[in-house]
C-alpha cells in the first residue's frame, strides 16, 4: 500500500523542521509531501535546504486549497491513502499506524484521530467543544452517523476519498463539510481515538469572534448544502 | 423635465457610452461585461429622450410616482448586475486555485526531473 502524508504548511518555520523530522524517523512507511501555502517567513528556505519533499504554491490559497494540492498529488502518484498532517505538531506521527491498521481491517474510506473518544490530551477549549458537538449533532441529524469529532484534521483517507478531494475540496474550514459528503456518498467513516498537543507554534485559524462566527454559520451552511446534495465539480 | 435638462442627460449618456466604449478598445473591460452597462445606457438614453415611457411604466407597475418606479426598477438591475458579478467572481476564484495548484504540481515535477537528471549525470 502506498501512503503519503500532507503537510500543509503556511508561515510555519518555527515547528516544520521537527514535523518533517518526526515522520521521516517515526513512520518512514509514509512518504510525504510537504505544501507551503506561499509562506511569507522561512518556510520555503528550511524545507529547500534539507532537501524536503516540498511543494511551493505560487499564490497563498488557505488550507483547503493547499491540503487539496496535497490530495491532487496523491492522485496523481496513485497513493491508496493520504493523511493530513499539521505542520503546527499538534498530531502525532504514532497514531498513523494504527489508523492504517484499522483503514485495512475495516475497509473504510476514512479513518478521522478523534480527540474526545477517550478525552485523554489537549482538549481544546471550552466553547470550541461545544461548537465542535454541535457540528456533531446536526451531521448525525443529516447522515445517521455520529461523528465525535468532526473538525479533525487528522484524517486518512482512502482511493474513493482522494478521488472526490481532489476534485472538489473547501477553501476554508473543510474537515466537517467533507466529512458529511463522504457519508451521503455511502462511504464507510471511521473514528479512532487519539491524543493531540496544544499547537507548537503558529495561531490558530479561529481566533476572533468574527472568525467564530464565521466559522459556524459557513460550515453550517455547507453541511446544509451537501445534505440536499450539492454538484461536486468534475 | 425641461429641454435644456434633457439635452444635458442625453450628453452625458453619450459620454458614458464613449467612455465604455473607449474601454473596449484599450481592452480594459470585455464585451461579456460591458454589455449590461450598455444596454442600461441605451434604456436610460430612450427615456429621458421619450419621457412617456416612465409615465406608461409606472401606471402599468401600479406606482404612483415615477421617481419611486426609476429607484425600483435601477435598484432591481443593479442587484442583478452585481449577483453576476459575484457569479463571475466565483468562477474566477475557482479557475485561479486550479491553475496555482496544477502550476505549483509541475514546478515541483520539473524540479524532480532536473533533480534526477543531475544525479545520473554526476553517475
Amino acid at each position: 500500500m502506498k501512503k503519503l502524508i500532507i503537510i500543509p504548511a503556511y508561515n510555519e518555520e518555527a515547528s516544520i523542521f521537527n514535523t518533517v523530522s518526526e515522520i521521516v524517523e517515526h513512520a518512514p512507511e509514509f512518504d510525504y509531501v510537504v505544501i507551503n501555502d506561499c509562506s511569507t517567513d522561512h518556510t520555503k528556505k528550511i524545507c529547500e535546504e534539507n532537501h524536503f519533499n516540498v511543494i511551493n504554491l505560487p499564490m497563498n490559497l488557505g488550507i483547503g486549497g493547499a491540503v487539496q494540492t496535497g490530495y491532487k498529488y496523491a492522485q496523481r502518484y496513485g497513493y491508496d491513502c493520504a493523511v493530513q498532517v499539521d505542520g503546527d505538531g499538534q498530531h502525532r506521527v504514532d497514531f498513523l499506524k494504527k489508523m492504517v491498521q484499522v483503514m485495512e481491517d475495516e475497509q473504510c474510506d476514512m479513518v478521522i484521530g478523534s480527540r474526545f473518544i477517550e478525552k485523554q490530551g489537549f482538549q481544546s477549549t471550552g466553547l470550541r467543544r461545544i461548537g465542535i458537538k454541535y457540528f456533531s449533532l446536526l451531521i448525525k441529524l443529516l447522515s445517521g452517523t455520529y461523528i465525535a469529532d468532526p473538525t479533525s484534521g487528522l484524517r486518512l483517507i482512502g482511493k474513493k476519498a482522494i478521488e472526490s478531494f481532489a476534485n472538489d475540496y473547501p477553501k476554508d474550514y473543510p474537515e466537517p463539510e467533507t466529512t458529511m459528503r463522504l457519508l451521503k456518498k455511502g462511504l464507510k467513516v471511521k473514528e479512532i481515538p487519539v491524543i493531540m498537543r496544544e499547537r507548537q507554534g503558529g495561531v490558530s485559524s479561529i481566533s476572533t469572534i468574527k472568525k467564530s462566527s464565521y466559522y459556524m454559520v459557513k460550515v453550517t451552511i455547507a453541511i446544509l448544502l451537501v445534505a440536499m446534495g450539492r454538484k461536486v465539480s468534475e | 423635465m425641461t429641454l435644456g435638462f434633457q439635452v444635458s442627460l442625453e450628453i452625458l449618456i453619450i459620454i458614458m457610452i464613449g467612455y465604455i466604449i473607449y474601454c473596449l478598445l484599450k481592452n480594459r473591460i470585455i464585451i461579456r461585461y460591458a454589455l449590461p452597462w450598455l444596454l442600461m445606457l441605451i434604456v436610460l438614453g430612450l427615456v429621458v429622450l421619450f419621457p412617456k415611457i416612465l409615465s406608461v411604466i409606472s401606471g402599468l407597475m401600479g406606482i404612483k410616482t415615477e421617481a419611486n418606479m426609476i429607484f425600483f426598477v435601477g435598484f432591481c438591475f443593479v442587484m442583478l448586475l452585481m449577483f453576476s458579478i459575484t457569479m463571475a467572481l466565483t468562477r474566477c476564484t475557482k479557475r485561479i486555485k486550479k491553475l496555482t495548484q496544477e502550476l505549483a504540481l509541475l514546478e515541483h515535477e520539473n524540479r524532480m526531473y532536473r533533480e534526477g537528471q543531475e544525479e545520473s549525470r554526476k553517475g
